[in-house]
């Protein structure tokens, strides 16, 4: 699994958003998150398993595999090879990475379906859907002798890795942490806890041209416009509660910001910063025109450079502590456990995050009905959104692991009653 | 292609049933034929952690303690060329079989299994009584105190097998006992050692405990009262 460009990534030492996944991964939860491809044919899975083999020498770093040290996790890169599997209807819960030979993704295939389970140690979204893109390339090319372009998402599987793809961009552009921002408990929706080893996923598909044009009419980007729907959704949850405390907490969604838009990062790790937009809820009903003024304006403040990169430097400076270097793991991680939940769990309602438009070559989109994404299941927080568009359709996916849908149910039905068809199809189980 | 009637989204082909709200999928139009496999896998992953295999692990276990035992009995007999003190552990290493039981040989009844152990610890507690020539203090002492806890035990098998069970009702019947208890040790205490009963200590504890397993029975009976405290006591009930 080496090449001449990668021969000293023997080991690497965990980026920022690494470090936090590794530290807060138990035997029972991982964050992981999925990106699929759904081609227009039946997908060969000995092609594929060739296909992985060849994009893993491109993009070294996900052939890394997580190790644990006394004071430190770090990745060594693997030896041995993985091997891609059948798809299964409880995707994303096998996070105990022993049980994956110790390697940090998966890649999976049913009928015209290829999808990448990532651990976010690995990669964010961006960096899934670049890898997941060049391995569809590799895969065409060696189905269809398609004349792979390189672009955005794919990188050519016959070049040499760069150095500046598995950079840690975080360190790179991080200033120095000038202010930092004390935020209240946020509301968050209850409900009965799914039955271990199944999240329900529910993915629904609609017209971009659709969502362009309502966020168009609110003068909104689509991430914002989806942002106001679901924080519309929250309120309408919320107004249900008994106790006024409750319905008074604030509503905050997570989203996540792409950082390589800020940075000429051409990292296909980890690189983005978390944004908290939030509704303050003390202060009594929201119209959805409101709604979408407090998003508009949240992120239009939130999504700086400079607020930007005074997230980054909070988030690496709590992890160049000196104190922090010198106590081992084992009796560090229940506190870093207990902190992220108490200092960032607690302190949200849900995350929106939105991959963007996936513009691929002309002739490979030919082979490609839809691609989709997945967010994986949170610490705290019941449920989470994910949405990707791609040609005319976006898909928007709730990751819950509660029984009851009704957050789902009711974005959903807002937005048909926007004026937005929606498909929906789901893992739920089969009677 | 489907529509749900109850939140107005299209439904793939492949569900059976609307994913938000459970509306079953009714179209006249549609055979079964039309229903397509879907996005995911019916395969479910069993991703547990790997399961052990009691029984064997309690082989093992008890075959390395077995081994433990032997060796210690044949070194007593090499020494004193007799059987004397290694009595005690092959006697405890056959209490230890008694306990993993159900497990070896498959047991189904609680109530049998509980009864295997409370009577082989009382065979255990009569061999030491024997070895030690203190049958006296087994018989006056000890087997009322086993009789009164095997009553207990049996109790709270009964508890635990029951589908709703009163958390409440069992902790103050629980402190009931050990009130009892006290009594009664006290007690075979005064007539075993001094021949006459004087209930002191036994007194001073007695009274709180029951107090608070008369308290919570109280509860225990009254369901308004616990749904009540639960309300206040939960912030997110």
């Amino acid at each position: 699994m080496h090449s001449k460009n990668t021969k000293h990534l023997e080991w690497l030492k965990p980026d920022n958003t690494a470090n936090f996944c590794t530290m807060v991964t138990t035997k029972k939860f991982a964050h992981i998150f999925r990106l699929s491809v759904e081609l227009e044919e039946e997908v060969d899975p000995i092609i594929l398993d060739e296909a992985l083999q060849v994009v893993l020498k491109r993009i070294p770093s996900f052939a890394l595999k997580l190790r644990y040290g006394l004071f430190w996790n770090y990745m060594e890169m693997a030896k041995d090879k993985p091997k891609v599997e059948e798809d299964v209807r409880n995707p994303m819960v096998r996070g105990n990475w022993k049980l994956n030979k110790h390697f940090l993704f998966r890649v999976r295939y049913f009928n015209k379906r290829i999808s990448l389970e990532v651990f976010h140690a690995l990669a964010d979204g961006t960096g899934g859907m670049i890898f997941l893109m060049t391995l569809v390339a590799e895969y065409l090319r060696r189905k269809h002798g398609y004349e792979i372009e390189e672009s955005r998402w794919i990188l050519h599987p016959d070049e040499e890795p760069k150095p500046e793809e598995y950079e840690d961009s975080y360190s790179k552009v991080a200033r120095k942490q000038n202010f930092k921002r004390k935020s209240p408990k946020a509301y968050q929706a209850k409900g009965t806890l799914e039955e271990e080893g199944y999240l329900n996923i529910v993915t629904g598909h609609m017209p971009v041209a659709a969502v362009k044009t309502k966020a168009k009419e609110y003068d909104c980007t689509v991430t914002a416009f989806l942002t106001a729907v679901l924080m519309d959704v929250f309120q309408d949850v919320q107004e249900r509660e008994k106790k006024r405390k409750i319905r008074q907490m604030p509503i905050v969604i997570n989203v996540p910001v792409d950082l390589r838009k800020f940075y000429p990062s051409k990292t296909v790790s980890n690189f983005f910063a978390n944004i908290n937009i939030g509704l303050d809820r003390a202060l009594g009903h929201y119209s959805f025109g409101e709604i979408i003024e407090q998003v508009k304006h949240g992120m239009a403040l939130n999504i700086t450079e400079k607020r930007l990169n005074n997230l980054i430097a909070g988030n690496i400076a709590s992890y160049q502590l000196k104190v922090y270097k010198v106590i081992p793991m084992f009796i560090k991680k229940p506190f870093v456990i207990l902190g992220n939940y108490m200092g960032g769990e607690i302190k949200s309602t849900c995350t929106m995050s939105n991959l963007g438009n996936v513009i691929l070559p002309p002739e490979m989109s030919k082979y490609i009905k839809g691609v989709q994404a997945v967010a994986g299941k949170n610490f705290g927080r019941v449920t989470s959104c994910m949405g990707v568009s791609y040609q005319d359709t976006m898909s928007v996916s709730f990751t819950r692991k509660i029984k009851e849908a009704e957050i789902e149910r009711l974005f959903y039905t807002k937005l048909v009653e926007m004026g937005i068809p929606v498909e929906i199809e789901s893992n739920q189980k089969k009677e | 292609m489907s529509y749900c009637v109850n939140c107005g989204v299209k439904l793939a082909a492949s569900e059976e049933k609307c994913p938000l709200c459970n509306t079953v999928v009714i179209n006249p139009n549609e055979t079964g034929q039309d229903k397509k496999e879907g996005a995911y896998s019916p395969r479910f992953e069993d991703y547990s952690v790997r399961k052990i295999n009691v029984k064997y692990l309690v082989q093992i276990i008890l075959s390395i303690i077995g081994i433990g035992v032997l060796v210690q009995t044949l070194c007593d007999f090499l020494i004193s060329f007799s059987i004397s003190w290694s009595l005690y552990a092959i006697g405890a290493f056959g209490l230890l079989v008694c306990f993993v039981l159900p497990v070896l040989v498959k047991i189904k009844s609680p109530y049998i299994a509980t009864m295997i152990d409370l009577v082989a610890i009382a065979l255990y507690i009569y061999m030491i009584a024997l070895m030690t020539d203190g049958e006296l203090w087994y018989y006056e002492f000890y087997l009322p105190l086993h009789l009164l806890s095997s009553i207990y035990v049996w109790c709270m098998v009964i508890f635990l097998r029951k589908k709703r069970r009163n958390y409440f009702r069992a902790g103050g019947a629980s402190l009931l006992f050990v009130c009892l208890l006290l009594i009664l040790v006290e007690l075979l205490l005064d007539v075993f050692i001094v021949g006459k009963v004087y209930l002191i200590w036994s007194l001073c504890c007695a009274p709180l405990l029951l107090a608070i397993a008369v308290l919570l029975l109280i509860i225990a009976a009254r369901p308004k009262l616990r749904e009540e405290m639960s309300r206040r006591l939960y912030m997110n009930y």
